[in-house]
């Protein structure tokens, strides 16, 4: 048994030996572990950061473009109408749509009639002059006192013509409303491509438009008629 | 349809020249106002409008209408201030 151990070790020994022996004369080379890449070539890589690099500035450029527009949309404003509200530092001022608010400081200057005056009050119809924020509040470099206009109530209709005289014509709007306007020698007669025309033109049953201004008996002095 | 681009309502403009464009339905009747001044406006086949009008100094009103065959209307208006001086 002693034996048999013993020629089996010296056995085990001589193979590893050899395999050692064997080992040593092959050529062995590790492979090159390469960084993981898997999608781009170096080439690709830079090409690329060339491209985002690119439409980083341009987004920037824009940027910068749509902020210098929004900034000219805020200069030079101008608010026109009745004060309703006023203080020593704003105004509310009741323009053609809407109430705006305009804000008065040491550079604030006021003028009526061309001379310059310390205040406004509610009540005057003044035009404010000067750049807005984004909220739409008016920071007043100048504020001007006007005249006021004259209060008149501007109408503009389009009605079918039912009859008509040397001064008036009546005609019914497309509620089926009738009205009268009524004509003189400053009425402007137009037709299609702004063709000139005369009263004596006008078709009954024809269709007009009717600029002017109504009147308190209801009717309306007419200053532009259109004929289609 | 009326779509006015230009001007801008409440704006202070230092030149008298006001340019008026926009765009409307084709075969509409197009009639402007600039202060009590009324006229009416070409429009190309596709419905744009462009033009030049001088304005007076101070408050300038002005007032768009389009007008379809059938009376249908649609009105823009648009205050304008000139100053002959910068503020």
């Amino acid at each position: 048994m002693k034996k048999f151990i013993v020629h089996s070790s010296w056995f085990m020994v001589k193979i590893c030996m050899v395999v050692l022996l064997l080992l040593s004369t092959i050529n062995y080379q590790l492979p090159t572990v390469f960084a993981v890449d898997s999608s781009l070539s170096a080439s690709q890589s830079a090409d690329f950061r060339a491209k985002l690099k690119t439409l980083q500035d341009e987004i920037a450029s824009k940027a910068a473009q749509l902020k210098n527009e929004v900034s000219k949309k805020l200069q030079n404003r101008a608010y026109v109408g009745f004060i309703i509200n006023s203080s020593p530092i704003s105004i509310s001022i009741n323009t053609e749509i809407a109430t705006k608010s305009a804000t008065i400081n040491e550079f604030t200057q006021i003028t009526s009639k061309g001379k310059v005056v310390k205040s406004v009050v509610a009540g005057e119809f003044v035009a404010a002059l000067g750049d807005t924020d984004e909220a739409g509040v008016l920071t007043a470099k100048k504020i001007i006192k006007l005249t006021p206009p004259k209060k008149v109530e501007e109408k503009t209709i389009y009605g079918k013509v039912l009859s008509k005289t040397s001064s008036q014509i009546t005609i019914q709007d497309l509620a089926k409303q009738s009205h009268i306007l009524t004509v003189d020698d400053d009425t402007i007669f137009k037709t299609a491509r702004n063709g000139d025309s005369t009263l004596k033109n006008l078709v009954v049953g024809s269709p007009i438009i009717a600029i002017g201004t109504l009147t308190e008996k209801n009717i309306i002095q007419v200053r532009f008629i259109y004929g289609f | 349809m009326l779509n006015l681009n230009s001007p801008d309502d409440n704006i202070l403009v230092f030149d008298p020249d006001l340019l008026v464009a926009g765009k409307t339905s084709p075969g509409t009747v197009l009639i402007l106002t600039l202060n009590s001044n009324d006229q009416i406006l070409e429009i190309s086949p596709a419905g744009d409008f462009s033009k030049t009008l001088k304005m007076d100094e101070g408050v300038n009103k002005l007032t768009i209408s389009s007008f379809d065959n059938s009376g249908n209307n649609k009105t823009e208006k648009r205050t304008v201030y000139y100053s002959k001086e910068k503020i």
